[in-house]
């Protein structure tokens, strides 16, 4: 459960719509951010109850959108791009790096839950193919080397305080 | 009215309304558009692709494609359906539609009446070229009514719009995205709507499939139909039962605009079971004697006939039935009149009896409009006085949902909250006997908070509904109801009343010119006046009022489809066949007349009560009276059309009865109680007679026991789960369950009808 | 007239030096084809199990109405005939039946000695019907290609299905 306050404040985001379903979307937004970056079932029952939605609505947006995750996931989720773009510029080649340097295949979270690695379809940045996102950061014209790099700094950085 | 203009559909010009979905337009017209999504009752999505047709605004400007349910009539439009791309374009929908189809057709309870089945043939798709492998998804128990097999969904989104949207239901969803949408319930359990059996019919596909037809499997083609207006309670919805070899199959429900469309409640789906019972009767039993039913009727005759000349006319009386047709009733009165008697009574007690007749006659008064159930729908307030709709009529609940979701305001006035309750603008939880004081103050158009709101809203409403129940035998309340649509009805703005009712046909025998306080009879069998009683399909031994009086009797004559307590104690059974085997007219909440008809099946009796009781008649050497029986005599009504009541035809719309005389005046209220006051609590399921012996039903019955609220419990020092024994103060004792939605003061009693849940009858050869 | 009569007698005298022509049946028995529309049977699935499904179709297209069932549902899932009843009386051995099966269940064989001297011994139950051979389809097995499960074969395993989905899966 969250706090309180954290509750008041997302009910009362809610109550600026017309529809306090509205809401909806923001909340699983800031309660998947709460939870340590993914919606377990407690999550999904308690944004229901705060937007004023039934459960069975509130897991149907919960599942209908990418970036809500209903699945444990780790600290950093890595999304690699798939598509045309990236297929033609050799996404192959940075998904096998990345499976063989992290010891995970595609949807599969490192033992340590430090990275969750996902497919994405198109990151709309094309013409830097090929491209991945790690966190909320975007990388282009990646290379092995070059993510290898950014992967030690990420590795090298003290884990972020937990909530 | 919208204006008329003229659209070209295929070729040909056809007049239709401005804005009209073109869909519809072409369905009405008999054309048949592919289509899956649209539904009449739920509106157009668009979201199948599959009713796609070449649409050009004019006939000179170019066409291109459109969903026709997504498109509005306008003037000059040319709607090519057969346009060859449009047709390849249906065909590869299908296509798409049918790549993880599971290729279980064979063993799919749906084959025969589906619509996938029906579209696939009619777009001539026929092979699976793709190789891929199919998406497959696991299965959910939703309870003992509905089957789901998800692998063979569409995602038409059909099942979510009805539940969620259409009937308010909580527990189903629509998960997921993309080519991975799944529809179901968060978890396992089972649906807690109580129209959840529409799903079966909604479902385009096989996805939701009925659990009980299932069991006792057969094609819809094989089954044996006639159709007929369901037995479950007095909104009288027009049903389809499905009759094979021996034994009713299912009951699905069937089209009548005045009545219900294309919904029923699961109550009635379900219900019918009890046609199948092993109990039913198919012999006559005479003094422990079993016989053919003709013999059975001829010994009855001369007995009845032996009692009359050696104690005289008023040594016999009849206890009518109000879930038995008003032909049956009105036969029974023909019997009597054959023996010189005029007794009946056809309620359970003189407060049920005061109640009914009053509401009734003040229905059939057709001073102020009844609202139908279409009529419902439309409703801008809606005030539900007096009992729990969602229970005591549940297709009156789904109505008023559909005036909730046009943001009618709904309040509700009675002692307990029922499932309707969380969709209301407000709602008063008040004592049984309180209800008419607070009904008047409403119509005195003062007060406070609660009343005040009422009163506010109704003022303001355009086209507002007061419901009353009947099942609590207040009628006072049923007075005071009338009072206050009486006040809130102007020229100019009708105001809708409708009371309903304990059984199917109990409006109807409200209106019979004889009928007598059942205590009375009780009282005269019991000190040996009267010497035999005819009792019609009714389980009167089951009735506190009558009980005593059938055990003590001399000589009673039940007739009933089935055994139960009445049958076990009469001297002579007389077999009659089930309702949905029978045939006659039953008069609806609203008063409207319909006629149901139903076939022959073996292994069970072979007359309507109906016809027994004739025959008895005619061996009592009563042709004359058989000849000259009209139903204006027995029934103080005539139709508002001028027809004849028994003129009425199986599957139209019935006819409105009226009737001449004036509504009597309501007793006065009873002082409120300032103790505790017992009221009876309805279920859905488990509360009417016949439906609660169908076993589905019963394996959702509530547990029978007794409702306290939690601050009386408190005083009483009683807890839940308890053993309460209130024999003392009210003659009930039982499992208690403390309940906060109950009012103060009010002991609840559930009816929960014991039912014989024997095992459904073999199948035989 | 004679001349008539003398060709009749020809015809006569050029049959007489020739083999008889009589079928010493039924101790000989004659050569049937094998796509003869005989004694129907109900066949049996690959691995033993009956392959009647009863879907009704058999029943439905029966142009004399010869065929009445009743399905049941098995406790490992899989839906059977309860009573499968030929009334051989009737039968005109159209081979419809065999044609609407989706199952490759019924069939018809090249056998057609089924005189009796009682008429209702005509009517052939589920018992007489049902073989435990394959007949002329011998790979063929319905419940290893519909999506429905039964004891053994979950959701997913039948013949070119994948894995149950999971909506909740952080994957597209």
């Amino acid at each position: 459960m969250v706090p309180e306050h954290i509750r008041k404040e997302l009910s009362d985001h809610c109550a600026h719509y017309d529809s306090r379903r509205v809401g909806l979307i923001w909340v699983l937004q800031q309660l998947q951010e709460y939870y340590g970056g993914w919606l377990n079932d407690d999550a999904v029952r308690e944004a229901a109850d705060i937007v004023g939605v039934t459960e069975a609505d509130a897991e149907g947006v919960a599942t209908f959108y990418n970036w809500f995750f209903r699945e444990p996931v780790g600290e950093n989720v890595i999304v690699v791009c798939d598509s045309i773009s990236c297929h033609l510029c050799g996404c192959d080649k940075i998904t096998a790096h990345l499976e063989k340097r992290l010891g995970i295949k595609m949807g599969e979270t490192t033992a340590d839950k430090k990275y969750t690695l996902l497919p994405v379809v198109c990151l709309g940045n094309c013409d830097k193919s090929p491209c991945l996102m790690i966190g909320d950061e975007l990388y282009d014209n990646v290379t092995p080397e070059s993510l290898d790099k950014t992967l030690d700094e990420i590795s090298s950085k003290p884990k972020a305080a937990a909530k | 009215m919208a204006e008329k203009i003229k659209v070209t559909i295929d070729g040909t010009e056809h007049e239709v309304e401005a804005g009209e979905n073109i869909l519809q337009v072409c369905l009405d017209k008999g054309m048949l558009i592919p289509h899956f999504c649209y539904h009449e009752a739920m509106g157009p999505l668009g979201a199948c692709r599959l009713c796609a047709a070449n649409i050009a605004p004019a006939a000179d400007k170019p066409g291109r494609l459109e969903m026709t349910c997504m498109t509005r009539a306008s003037a000059g439009m040319v709607i090519n359906v057969n346009d060859e791309y449009a047709t390849k374009f249906r065909k590869s929908v299908i296509e798409d539609l049918m790549l993880n189809h599971p290729h279980d057709c064979p063993v799919c309870d749906e084959g025969g009446e589906c619509m996938l089945q029906d579209m696939t043939v009619i777009t001539e798709h026929q092979h699976r070229r793709t190789r891929f492998p199919k998406r497959t998804w696991k299965n959910q128990y939703l309870g003992p009514l509905v089957h789901h097999e998800m692998n063979r969904c569409i995602t038409c989104y059909r099942c979510v719009r009805y539940y969620g949207d259409y009937a308010l239901g909580s527990d189903l969803g629509a998960y997921g995205s993309r080519n991975r949408v799944y529809f179901g319930r968060l978890n396992d359990g089972v649906l807690e709507s109580e129209f959840s059996g529409n799903l079966i019919d909604v479902c385009p596909t096989g996805v939701f499939t009925n659990k009980r037809f299932r069991e006792v499997y057969t094609r819809p083609w094989d089954l044996q139909t006639a159709r007929s207006v369901c037995v479950s309670c007095s909104v009288g919805c027009n049903v389809l039962p499905g009759f094979r070899h021996t034994d009713l199959r299912r009951i699905k429900p069937a089209e009548n605009d005045a009545v219900n469309k294309y919904f029923m409640c699961d109550r009635g789906r379900y219900g019918g079971e009890f046609v199948n019972l092993p109990s039913r009767l198919s012999d006559a039993r005479v003094s422990g004697t079993s016989m053919m039913t003709e013999d059975g009727i001829d010994a009855v005759a001369a007995q009845l006939k032996d009692i009359a000349t050696k104690h005289g006319a008023g040594a016999i009386a009849g206890l009518g039935s109000q879930r038995a047709s008003l032909e049956a009733n009105a036969a029974l009165t023909a019997v009597l009149k054959a023996l010189g008697s005029d007794r009946v009574a056809c309620f359970g007690s003189q407060a049920d009896r005061e109640a009914a007749r009053l509401a009734a006659s003040i229905t059939a008064s057709r001073e102020l409009p009844t609202p139908s159930l279409p009529g419902l729908e439309k409703a801008d307030f809606v005030l539900s006085v007096g009992g729990d709709l969602t229970a005591e009529a549940p297709m009156l609940d789904l109505a008023i949902r559909q005036a909730v979701r046009q943001k009618a305001p709904l309040f509700i006035v009675s002692p307990r909250a029922g499932s309707l309750d969380k969709f209301a603008t407000a709602s008063l939880r008040t004592a049984p006997g309180t209800e008419a004081g607070i009904v008047k103050e409403i119509a005195a158009g003062g007060g406070k908070d609660f009343v005040a709101q009422v009163a506010t809203a109704l003022k303001s409403a355009k086209s507002p509904v007061i419901l009353c129940s009947t099942l609590h035998g207040d009628a006072a309340l049923v007075g005071a109801v009338y009072q206050l649509a009486k006040s809130a009805n102007t020229a100019d703005r009708p105001c809708g009343l409708a009371y309903y009712y304990k059984s199917a046909n109990t409006a109807g025998v409200a209106l019979a010119r004889k009928d007598e306080s059942p205590e009375a009879i009780a009282a005269d069998a019991k000190s040996g006046k009267i010497k035999a009683l005819v009792v019609l399909e009714r389980n009167a031994a089951a009735e506190p009022a009558l009980a005593e009086a059938i055990a003590q009797c001399e000589y009673v004559v039940a007739i009933d489809c089935y055994e139960n307590a009445t049958t076990n104690d009469a001297s002579a059974v007389l077999p009659c066949v089930a309702h949905y085997q029978s045939f006659g007219t039953i008069l609806n909440f609203e008063g409207r007349a319909q006629h149901f008809s139903g076939l022959n099946i073996p292994g069970s009796a072979t007359m309507a009560s109906s016809e027994v009781l004739l025959n008895i008649a005619e061996r009592l050497g009563a042709s004359e009276i058989i000849q000259g029986l009209d139903f204006h005599d027995v029934y103080d009504i005539t139709t508002e059309s001028g027809k004849a009541v028994d003129g009425i035809r199986t599957g139209d719309s019935g006819a409105l009865v009226k009737s001449d005389s004036k509504p009597t005046a309501p007793p006065s209220a009873k002082p409120a109680s300032t103790g505790m006051v017992a009221w009876h609590i309805h279920h859905t399921f488990g509360s009417e007679e016949l439906s609660a012996m169908s076993p589905p039903i019963a394996e959702l019955a509530p547990a029978a026991g007794l409702e306290l609220n939690p601050e009386d419990a408190k005083s009483r020092n009683l807890s839940d789960g308890q053993n309460a024994d209130l024999t003392k103060e009210f003659g009930v004792s039982g499992l208690l369950t403390v309940n906060a939605g109950l009012a103060k003061g009010t002991l609840g009693i559930r009816v929960i009808q014991t039912a014989v849940s024997a095992p459904r009858k073999e199948v035989t050869a | 007239m004679i001349r008539e009569m003398l060709t009749g007698l020809k015809i006569t005298a050029r049959y007489m030096f020739r083999r008889p022509i009589t079928n010493f049946y039924p101790e000989e028995k004659p050569m049937i084809p094998p796509r003869w529309r005989g004694r129907i049977v109900l066949t049996s699935d690959p691995d033993g199990e009956e392959r009647c499904v009863a879907c009704y179709l058999c029943q439905a297209v029966c142009p004399v109405q010869c065929i009445d069932l009743q399905a049941e549902n098995r406790p490992d899932g899989r839906r059977v005939a309860k009573r499968f009843d030929i009334n051989f009386a009737r039968c005109i051995f159209c081979g419809f039946c065999e044609e609407a099966c989706p199952t490759y269940s019924i069939q018809l064989t090249p056998d057609f000695e089924m005189a009796t001297t009682v008429r209702t011994d005509l009517v052939y139950h589920k018992e007489d019907l049902q073989i435990s051979g394959t007949g002329k389809h011998p790979n063929y097995s319905f419940w290893q290609v519909s999506g429905v499960t039964i004891k053994d074969k979950e959701k997913g395993e039948a013949i070119n299905e994948a894995a149950p989905s999971n909506y909740r899966s952080n994957l597209p």
